[in-house]
């Protein structure tokens, strides 16, 4: 197995925040990893500085061999990192169709002179491109809702078009903040099997975020979790589970007393 | 919108292009006859002229705004770099009027593009104040540079014709309708809904709010030389914060994001201005009247975010059924 993702030392502040401290994880090619925490512990702006948003204030970033520490998000997407957002931030007023065309478009190889004149190159890729989305809707379980705006979806169905819209990207690894939350336990099993469909079909690595802890431990090979900006623990679902520092974050140090 | 790929509707979107061809012949060849014959005389004929180049200005900015939602008003700057290009080309330097149309063109795609680079990182009321400013600066240069006459401005040749006129109308329409309805368009809308999103799906931020910067110029720069050549005389005072406004009047009031209603409103306020130019001392307070009376009853503009195609009921099953 390749490693597709390795952080070394990173570190971000905000003024004097710390807001994350030497974090150093790695993802190897094909596998489920979760990072877990409780609220506030600097999940999503590890995300955050994995795509691009902010560039950290030390350390590395690598991936597929290459260190993209501070590389701009649109370059990201091209390289094959795509990620959803933790409050769903679809295209609300453009179809579901088209909240996926935008994402394709990475891949389409016409220019807007292709466009404006409708050159054969034109109608070539965007048919390419609109069967594609098409198919991958479908994937989805959205092709129903197609030509529907965004907004109107219900919410379930939004955090799923997050999904598809970043796989339209075809990206190589796949980072989900929060795709859970605000689903009921019926819901998140059936997005949780979807993960696991597409990450199969796609062949996708995939970094999920998630404070849920019960939730990761069923679909994740390895774990690793977040307090205060710092890596406090990693290993398997079982290893991490008893560990008493992820406890004591979890639900503080008497719970830890009356567990002992 | 009508034009998709699947084969049912590419034929259908086929066959309305045919109809829309010959519609667009017809007008044409009736207004032409009509002025030929005189039928149609000096007075609407200039009313037309009026309405043609707004539809132009109105639709540019469209882009800019009600497509990529970056809220610019200092479109006049562009109108004024054309008119002063073309009038430039064709008094100074006797070119022929074609030319100065193109040279017009490329000169504001030309500002476009050094003012949108820097400025286009500003969001909001920070890029209304910067393009503001751009407008504003434009003008008093103008203002100062006694090659093209300063305050008194220059006299320019009536050479705007009606066959012009039309052709750039329906340029400027095609040219925004195909690139909207791209990818490259979704890409511009993806900007207007959100921009950490679209940047993290993919799209270059700074290159497509530039693009749209500087098409939408381009076509302001036309307009410009258009507006030159059928006033006889510019000076700066024409292109000053006010004209600005009244684009983005038109705009609005059309519905932003909606092209048609972009081509609607600009020919309504441009008949509703003319009517009331008889009436000089009451045409600001009508004018003002209209548009609160609008803002109050259709707040959302005259279509909302809807195109004309959505509400024709042939088109509107056939854009469902491609959609589904």
């Amino acid at each position: 197995m390749s490693r597709i993702l390795e952080t070394k030392d990173l570190s971000i502040a905000f003024g004097g925040l710390k807001a994350v401290q030497n974090v150093n994880l790695f993802l190897d090619q094909g596998e489920l990893v979760a990072l877990i925490g409780p609220n506030g512990a600097g999940k999503t702006t590890v995300f955050n500085m994995l795509t691009g948003v902010y560039a950290p204030t030390s350390g590395e970033i690598i991936f597929d061999g290459k260190r993209i520490d501070g590389t701009a998000p649109h370059r990201l997407t091209r390289l094959g990192i795509a990620r959803t957002f933790q409050n769903i931030r679809l295209f609300h007023e453009l179809t579901v169709l088209d909240n996926v065309r935008v994402a394709y478009q990475v891949n389409t190889h016409h220019t807007f002179i292709d466009s404006i004149f409708r050159l054969p190159r034109f109608w070539q890729e965007e048919g390419r491109m609109r069967e594609e989305s098409l198919a991958l809707l479908e994937t989805m379980g959205l092709k129903q809702y197609a030509g529907e705006k965004a907004r109107n979806l219900p919410y379930g169905a939004q955090r799923r078009l997050e999904i598809a819209r970043a796989l339209a990207t075809r990206p190589k690894l796949l980072l989900l903040d929060e795709p859970a939350a605000g689903m009921n336990p019926q819901e998140t099993r059936e997005l949780m099997q979807t993960i696991e469909h597409v990450r199969k079909t796609f062949g996708l690595t995939v970094l999920l975020i998630e404070h849920d802890m019960s939730l990761v431990m069923g679909i994740s090979e390895r774990i690793y979790v977040l307090d205060h900006g710092q890596l406090i623990a990693t290993g398997s679902p079982a290893e991490v589970r008893t560990n008493p520092r992820v406890i004591e974050a979890y639900l503080g140090e008497v719970a830890k007393d009356a567990l002992a | 919108m009508a034009q998709k790929n699947k084969a049912g509707t590419k034929k259908q979107g086929k066959r309305l292009n045919v109809w829309l061809i010959l519609a667009l012949i017809l007008l044409y060849g009736l207004v032409q006859a009509g002025i030929m014959t005189g039928i149609i005389g000096g007075f609407y004929e200039n009313v037309l002229m009026n309405i043609g180049i707004y539809i132009i200005l109105t639709v540019s900015l469209h882009l800019i705004i009600g497509i990529t939602g970056q809220f610019s008003i200092g479109h006049a700057g562009f109108l004024a770099i054309g008119a002063y290009v073309s009038a430039i080309v064709t008094m100074k330097l006797d070119g022929p009027f074609y030319l100065a149309v193109i040279a017009a063109g490329l000169a504001a795609i030309l500002a476009g593009i050094l003012v949108g680079l820097p400025t286009l990182r500003l969001k909001g009321d920070y890029l209304a104040i910067a393009t503001l400013g751009f407008g504003e600066i434009v003008r008093i240069v103008l203002l100062n540079i006694p090659y093209v006459g300063g305050a008194s401005g220059m006299r320019v040749s009536h050479m705007t014709n009606w066959t012009i006129l039309f052709v750039a109308v329906v340029a400027t329409v095609w040219v925004i309708y195909n690139l909207t309805t791209s990818a490259h368009g979704r890409a511009l809308l993806a900007i207007r809904e959100d921009e950490v999103a679209a940047e993290s799906m993919g799209v270059h931020l700074t290159y497509y709010k530039v693009l749209a910067f500087a098409i939408g110029a381009f076509f302001a720069g036309i307009a410009g030389a258009l507006y030159a050549h059928n006033f006889y005389q510019i000076n700066p005072g024409n292109f000053g914060f006010l004209k600005s406004f009244e684009i983005l009047v038109f705009v609005v009031l059309g519905g932003l994001g909606s092209l048609s209603g972009a081509v609607l409103s600009a020919t309504f306020l441009s008949i509703v201005n003319t009517l009331l130019q008889s009436f000089p001392d009451i045409r600001m307070i009508l004018y003002s009247l209209v548009l609160i009376l609008v803002m109050l009853y259709r707040p959302q503009g005259l279509m909302g975010n809807k195109e004309i195609t959505d509400l024709w009921p042939f088109t509107r099953r056939a854009r469902e059924v491609g959609e589904r």
